[in-house]
């Protein structure tokens, strides 16, 4: 049993991209962090395995992996964890890989390195790993460079790649976002297909809720850099708690003809987050803001055994504060 | 019916533009591929010329011949002999031997030095990137010439100075280029992707960042290297390089020019070689940065 526990504000100039972020994983299980742009999921991918981005450091909190606090480790050490005990899987998988390199040597390295093989064990080993993520001929695409191959299979590549060390926890910042949606569900289904197989923990950053309906255990919805509710991921959609959440599934388009009419974009923008708004930050768009919203704490408390939100409003069992129903919305 | 007859006009008018442009960009195409034939042709027989200068060249490059001074060309003496009896050929296949070999180590030793310096510049950033840019700054407010003068006046004449004035001065283009390079290269997400699989600063600057930022500095170090061999003839055509009598083409202009009247092949002929090395090098370096256009073009 392995536990991943991170709390941790970052400081980016006097901005903080993650506020008091916490969340727990279990090995095998897989937490979606969903949020619009600039919500703070990213960085809090990026700070776990000590990436930020240079003007910004992790200036509080913790993120236990096994048993190690990874942000005390030295430099060194992190290094040694990045890439074989926690790998990562980026955006766009065009510009993640080295294009002056054939794919196969790109894995190839990792193991070398990662794993000590020898040449021989490594390009047997990296011709394994890419028939298991579902190239076809990997012998033929070993040889092929990044520019060669498509946007599908450069994904495919890059998460042989990061599986090829046999990470416990994959990290998949938005895998999917530049690929066209068949491809998309082709290379859900081989992430999870690779979770159950290794037994590896994964965090699934998103934008697409039938992505998270699928495959995700858990769901942690984050704005301005909060985590604003989390819970399984069956109660998120059941009942969501916070008015956030809310708009956010109100907001997604549905195919049904009967409900055809109306999905409800979440009014206004993000707010900036040097100028956030006292107490809750998303009180300026929320449709229920009430006088004390900008007094209340950012805290989550719990509204049923596993479901915790920030929204004080929001009682044990008493779910919802009232969502902006489709019935409700004037024509 | 105007329509009728519009249509074919039209598409007779879009495929002559159509044939116009595939010619424009075949002749490009064609040029280019002919200068990098004949530069790369005359680089090729040069660096031959060079390398086997001691198995091929007649006689010894200082070999005195009291009995034969200043023959004109014939098929014992290709380009004749000067004053002293010295076989003028064998001389200035020795010049290109050591030009060549001088030249690549005042273009290639900067070259390491530059793309090493620029490249640490434009990934840490920070006082590393002030400093190494300041320096860059200043070397380049120098006339290259004067400064290699000015160092060749303190050490005395001779390639020693030369070496010192060249690395002083010429690592500092490579550095900026290799710097700009590295500016964009490290915000690919290849980078951040190799650091995320936790590979050394070493090896994410040697082994991901170099190969994609040592183009545009090759391709440079073509045309660098004109630039060096006109340099070292130079230097050494005003006494304050390689020294006579050792073989070398600016030497053996310059000792050629006192016997001009009566013996114009001296001169002439090793200029002319000087001139056709140049050439050579430019042509290529021309194809080579034309190919790397391209490249980027289609990459993109």
């Amino acid at each position: 049993m392995e536990d991943l526990h991170t709390g941790f504000p970052t400081l980016e100039g006097l901005l903080l991209a993650t506020n008091g972020v916490s969340f727990t994983l279990e090995r095998g299980a897989t937490l979606a962090l969903v949020g619009e742009s600039g919500s703070g999921k990213s960085m809090t991918c990026r700070s776990i395995i000590g990436l930020v981005p240079k003007p910004g450091e992790v200036i509080e909190g913790r993120v236990v992996f096994n048993g190690r606090n990874l942000l005390r480790l030295s430099r060194a050490e992190l290094r040694k964890v990045r890439g074989s005990e926690i790998g990562m899987v980026f955006q766009d998988p065009a510009a993640s890989l080295n294009p002056v390199y054939k794919v196969g040597n790109q894995i190839v390295e990792v193991l070398k390195i990662k794993r000590g093989m020898g040449t021989r064990e490594a390009n047997r080993r990296a011709i394994e790993l890419l028939d298991r993520v579902g190239i076809a001929s990997p012998e033929t695409q070993f040889h092929s460079y990044p520019h060669e191959m498509s946007g599908g299979m450069r994904q495919r590549a890059m998460i042989a790649g990061a599986i090829a060390t046999e990470p416990m926890l994959l990290i998949a910042d938005e895998p999917t976002a530049a690929l066209d949606v068949t491809v998309q569900a082709q290379i859900m289904a081989l992430l999870t297909g690779l979770q159950q197989d290794t037994g590896m923990a994964m965090i699934l950053v998103s934008h697409d809720f039938g992505v998270i309906a699928q495959h995700c255990d858990h769901v942690a919805v984050m704005y301005a850099g909060y985590i604003v509710e989390q819970a399984p991921v069956q109660e998120i959609f059941d009942h969501p708690g916070h008015p956030y959440t809310q708009a956010l599934l109100a907001s997604i388009p549905h195919l049904d003809p009967r409900t055809r009419s109306d999905f409800i974009p979440v009014r206004g923008q993000p707010p900036e987050l040097s100028r956030l708004p006292p107490g809750c930050p998303f009180s300026p768009r929320c449709g229920f803001v009430r006088d004390r919203c900008d007094s209340v704490p950012m805290s989550l408390e719990p509204v049923s055994p596993e479901h915790v939100t920030a929204c004080p409003f929001v009682t044990w069992r008493d779910r919802g504060v009232g969502p902006p129903d489709r019935q409700e919305t004037p024509p | 019916m105007t329509i009728a007859r519009e249509v074919p006009a039209r598409q007779e008018r879009l495929l002559v533009a159509a044939r116009r442009l595939r010619r424009r960009a075949l002749s490009d195409r064609r040029w280019s591929n002919v200068a990098l034939f004949i530069g790369g042709s005359i680089v090729v027989l040069v660096a031959i010329a060079g390398l086997l200068a001691p198995w091929i060249a007649p006689y010894p490059p200082n070999e005195l011949n009291l009995m034969e001074t200043l023959q004109p060309p014939s098929s014992d003496h290709f380009f004749g002999t000067d004053e002293l009896g010295r076989d003028v050929f064998s001389r200035v296949l020795y010049g290109i031997r050591l030009d060549l070999a001088i030249v690549l180590v005042i273009t290639y030793v900067p070259l390491l030095v530059g793309v090493t310096l620029g490249m640490l510049a434009g990934y840490f950033g920070g006082w590393v990137d002030t400093v190494i840019n300041r320096a860059v700054d200043i070397v380049m407010a120098f006339p290259f010439l004067v400064v290699v003068i000015a160092v060749v006046a303190i050490t005395g004449p001779g390639l020693v100075g030369i070496f010192i004035g060249v690395l002083a001065v010429g690592w500092a283009l490579y550095a900026r280029l290799s710097r700009g390079e590295m500016l964009v290269i490290r915000e690919q997400q290849y980078m951040l992707a190799a650091k995320g699989l936790g590979y050394s600063t070493a090896r994410i600057l040697g082994r991901h960042a170099v190969p994609n930022l040592i183009r545009s500095p090759l391709v440079f170090s073509v045309a660098d290297i004109v630039l060096n061999l006109l340099l070292i003839a130079g230097v050494s055509y005003l006494g304050l390089g390689v020294q006579a009598p050792t073989a070398e083409l600016g030497v053996i202009v310059a000792d050629g020019q006192a016997h001009l009247r009566v013996g114009w092949w001296i001169t002439t002929l090793s200029g002319l070689v000087l001139v056709t090395i140049g050439v050579g090098f430019s042509m290529l370096g021309d194809a080579l940065a034309d190919r790397l256009g391209e490249e980027l073009r289609l990459t993109v």
